[in-house]
């Protein structure tokens, strides 16, 4: 019986990060830090941007929603950062027709609130207009201290006048704007919100009272008036010259990015390091809750948390292996270090090393399967759990049984006979 | 055929698999038929080419039926060396050895004085249950690669000290099938040796978390309501004496309400009102507000004291029972929206008088300076939610010093071997059979046919649409094979593929 040979994980070439830690705990005593996630549609969505720095950078749980991994996503245009290199305010610039876009929307979740077009009107010019830039330092009071005396008595306008401390609240627009669009956008505008009324609602009330000051982007305009033909040209069709410039202001319809963490993902940080609640409107979930409520959703959560879990205290980083037609793909220290070295394959078979697959294989699936992990330098990987023959349902309702289960690793591999004669390698 | 016609043609050349490029897709053109059309013509042309041999170098071999088993009648050549064995005087050979050496251009078998062609051979010979064709194509594709194949005999099978200690004579002629054997520990396992007896995993006490008992239970056990919802619902008079019922309106709707303390000896509120605005008018320790809930029915409500109506009203005593039937006759019927949200919220949530704490309240600034309590609590490392429950984290937050310490605290699932618990798998009927032991081709100088010496590899033959092996199946396959790793060998129309499913242990990460 030989026994898989193994392989050293292939470094990427490029590595542009840095790597922080493999858990969001154990960095000794004062670093503990209680993260908060929220139950929306049955997926664990992570929604403060600390919690969502942390949670990814130390252990890479999590995707962004906006993003193919690491919650990047800014609206600012790559190409126009590039062209306005010289002014480096660390803001995201867009260009005008986009930011017209964003007040296009701004204006109607306004109008669906009920506001009539006037006010809207009014609001909007007025959180929209242009900004100095040395403003963003402290002076924020004395720009914001015209903007009291426009609005009613209206509660929802007094908040919007009630904003001096542009760190602390949010303007009402960009609220309300978040609330509604959700109602007609969906979960492009991933704020948490649902059309109907419940703890949802509220969640995203309490979610909206943490979030941070307003969004400074740079507008690229035209200047007024700056057209200027060339002289003594004949043409039609004259070059006009068309200065443009940068000017500041808030984004109307800001858009934030959460990390979404997968069932296991979730279960891991709350069961094994405690460093997650998940919250459902504002109840926080016991384990055993959890346990019950993901094995709802996912049928096979069980047995996909037993490998998650496994590999996790092997210091890998298991991560959806969807795009290769697994369940896990894992990561030596994480995705941006690393090529994923294996595929998993999990199963949950009893102690006579039977049980209903999930994902009964062919010799023919398998070849092709093999064959698709291969392309990708990996490896192919089928994890079997094997659960005691008298582990009974009651006890399985727990995660106390990821005690009692055993893991058993095989690695595919093709035999090529016609090479391995004149290589004598080993097997 | 004679002799003479044999020079013209290339013998040993195998038809040529490709003509050129090869072609992805038909692109209609004219050109491209004609490519293909003298592509084929060139195969066809090689496969009809004649195979020719001298008659004085082919051995003469006869089909013994009943035997199952090919006799020869002339000397062996050279493949005797790895093939073929002999019985009672007369050298003989296994049907896909013969069938193989016929189909070489080695051997003519005769069967009742008639020459057999290729094609009756393959009839003939691979009718047999040990040989099908499936297994033929196997072995004739690993002998064409040059590995020496011989079939299986599971009572050969030694293990690496058996084989040290040269016990293959003494097995070969016992032949029996060993059981139990001690085997030696593989290198690169951990601590555990696998025992053949080894029996089930009992309890194995390597349970590297002791036992997690309900954390601390002086902890707050779940708060589970929302809190903002039960806050709007209780219109809060200043200090109504009722304990918190689930939902709000008292006397009405009469929803369960917690048997708490009588009223009269509630701790009071002598703290000041959340309110706060003016200190309380009345004593409440001394007022009796009767209960009309349906769990705890009031019939007789007393007089009030006059001293609490305000002057013109005048109490009275009163039989609430014709009333008490009164209330409570229709069923509450949610509409349709209403039930869906209720049902989706039972999955989360139970009812908030579940809670130890909050029933010990028995009054509205109670359970708000509880909540109070508990919203402080959320900053603590050990929220009541995770740790005062029956299932806690893994990790206590003191034990979180570093990052190995963290490891170690959460590695709690076993690591298993594949020959773990295999040796009690050999009575049951074997799923699958290992069908050829291979050598290699360079041990051919060595060859001892009587004494062949550890296999590289072991076959076993399997077709493509057959599931891929249970774990069961392979251990039982990996235990009898003993120390030589095994091969899954897979034919479809010729083609071979061959798999192998291995024993793994992943590493772990020590990058902290």
């Amino acid at each position: 019986m030989a026994e898989a040979a193994f392989r050293p994980p292939r470094r990427k070439r490029r590595v542009f990060e840095c790597y922080q830690a493999p858990f969001p705990v154990g960095a000794g005593g004062g670093d503990f830090r209680m993260c908060r996630a929220d139950m929306v549609n049955n997926s664990v969505v992570v929604r403060s941007p600390e919690d969502v720095e942390r949670l990814y950078n130390k252990g890479y749980f999590g995707k962004g929603i906006l993003s193919r991994s690491r919650p990047v996503y800014s609206i600012s245009d790559p190409s126009l950062v590039s062209k306005w290199q010289g002014t480096n305010l660390n803001m995201p610039i867009i260009t005008s027709k986009k930011y017209q876009q964003r007040v296009q929307w701004a204006k109607s979740a306004l109008q669906e609130q009920g506001f009539d077009s006037c006010s809207v009107t009014k609001i909007l010019e007025n959180y929209t207009r242009p900004l100095e830039f040395p403003f963003l330092e402290k002076g924020g009071a004395e720009q914001t201290g015209d903007s009291c005396d426009t609005m009613g008595p209206n509660t929802e306008n007094t908040e919007l006048s009630r904003h001096p401390e542009p760190q602390k609240e949010q303007p009402a627009v960009v609220k309300e704007a978040a609330q509604a669009s959700c109602q007609k956008h969906g979960s492009h505008v991933h704020c948490g919100c649902k059309a109907k009324g419940g703890p949802e609602q509220e969640s995203c009330n309490v979610a909206k009272s943490r979030e941070r000051a307003p969004e400074y982007v740079l507008v690229q305009e035209e200047e007024e008036g700056s057209l200027c033909l060339e002289e003594g040209s004949a043409h039609e069709q004259e070059k006009f010259v068309k200065k443009e410039k940068l000017v500041c202001r808030r984004n109307p319809f800001r858009i934030f990015e959460y990390l979404q963490l997968s069932l296991e993902e979730a279960f891991f940080l709350v069961y094994a390091l405690g460093c997650l609640t998940v919250y459902y409107g504002e109840e926080p979930l016991t384990i055993l809750k959890l346990w019950e409520i993901f094995s709802e959703v996912k049928p096979s959560f069980k047995t996909t948390y037993m490998a998650y879990h496994y590999f996790r205290s092997k210091g890998w980083v298991p991560k959806v292996g969807l795009k290769y037609g697994t369940d896990l793909l894992l990561y030596r220290k994480g995705p941006p270090f690393y090529h994923a070295s294996y595929s998993v394959i999990a199963e949950l078979v009893d102690d006579n090393f039977e049980g209903s697959l999930r994902r009964p294989l062919s010799w023919m699936s398998l070849s092709g399967l093999n064959r698709t992990t291969v392309n990708a330098s990996k490896e192919l990987m089928l994890c079997y759990l094997i659960k005691p023959s008298d582990m009974t349902e009651e006890e399985m309702a727990t995660p106390e049984c990821l005690k009692r289960i055993k893991v058993q690793e095989l690695i595919v591999t093709r035999w090529v006979s016609s090479r391995e004669r004149s290589e004598q390698d080993d097997l | 055929m004679e002799a003479g016609c044999s020079r013209r043609l290339r013998r040993n050349r195998a038809p040529r698999r490709s003509c050129g490029q090869k072609e992805f897709a038909p692109d209609g053109s004219a050109e491209q038929d004609e490519r293909l059309r003298l592509c084929l013509e060139e195969q066809w042309r090689q496969l009809a080419e004649e195979r020719v041999e001298r008659p004085e170098n082919l051995v003469k071999a006869v089909w013994k039926p009943e035997q199952g088993i090919v006799e020869l009648e002339s000397p062996a050549g050279k493949f005797w060396h790895t093939m073929g064995f002999s019985e009672r005087g007369k050298q003989c050979l296994l049907p896909e050895e013969a069938l193989y050496l016929l189909e070489c251009g080695s051997l003519q078998l005769f069967y009742k004085d008639v020459p057999m062609s290729v094609q009756e051979a393959y009839e003939i010979l691979l009718s047999q249950e040990a040989m099908s064709l499936l297994h033929y194509q196997v072995f004739s594709h690993l002998k064409q690669l040059g590995y020496i194949v011989l079939r299986f005999n599971p009572s050969t099978v030694l293990s690496s000290c058996e084989r040290q200690l040269n016990l293959e004579s003494r097995c070969k002629s016992s032949g029996k099938h060993h059981h139990k054997r001690r085997r030696s520990s593989s290198p690169g396992s951990r601590e555990k040796k696998h025992k053949v007896s080894e029996d089930l995993p009992k309890a194995e006490g390597t349970c590297e978390k002791g036992g997690h008992d309900c954390g601390e239970l002086s902890c707050v056990p779940l708060d589970e309501k929302p809190l903002s919802e039960q806050l709007k619902e209780l219109d809060t008079g200043n200090g109504e004496e009722q304990s918190v019922t689930s939902n709000s309106v008292p006397l009405d709707t009469g929803r369960k309400n917690v048997p708490g303390p009588s009223w009269s000896l509630g701790t009071g509120d002598q703290k000041a009102s959340s309110t706060g605005t003016h200190a309380p008018r009345w004593d409440f320790t001394t007022i009796f507000l009767p209960n009309v809930a349906p769990d705890q029915p009031c019939i007789h409500l007393p007089s009030p004291d006059n001293k609490l109506l305000p002057e013109n009203v005048p109490g009275r005593e009163v039989d609430a029972a014709s009333w008490c039937r009164r209330v409570n006759q229709k069923q509450e019927k949610l509409l349709q929206k209403e039930r869906e949200q209720q049902e989706k919220e039972s999955k989360y949530k139970s009812s908030i008088n579940f809670d130890r704490e909050v029933r010990c309240c028995i009054n509205w600034q109670e359970y708000k300076a509880l909540l109070r309590w508990r919203s402080q609590q959320r900053v603590w490392r050990q929220p009541p939610h995770l740790w005062g429950q029956a299932v806690t984290p893994l990790l206590q937050p003191e034990e979180a010093t570093s990052f190995a310490a963290v490891r170690q605290q959460i590695s709690v699932l076993q690591p298993s071997h594949i020959l773990d618990g295999a040796s009690r798998l050999q009575e049951d009927l074997e799923s699958i059979k290992i069908d050829f032991n291979v050598y290699q081709a360079d041990a051919v100088a060595k060859f001892k046919k009587t004494n062949p010496g550890k296999p590289y590899v072991r076959m076993c033959v399997q077709s493509f649409d057959e599931q891929v092996p249970s774990l069961r199946a392979l251990k039982q396959v990996t235990y009898q094979s003993g120390d030589v790793p095994v091969v899954f060998a897979l034919a479809d129309h010729g083609e071979i593929a061959f798999y192998s499913l291995k024993e793994f242990k992943l590493p772990v990460d020590a990058n902290y």
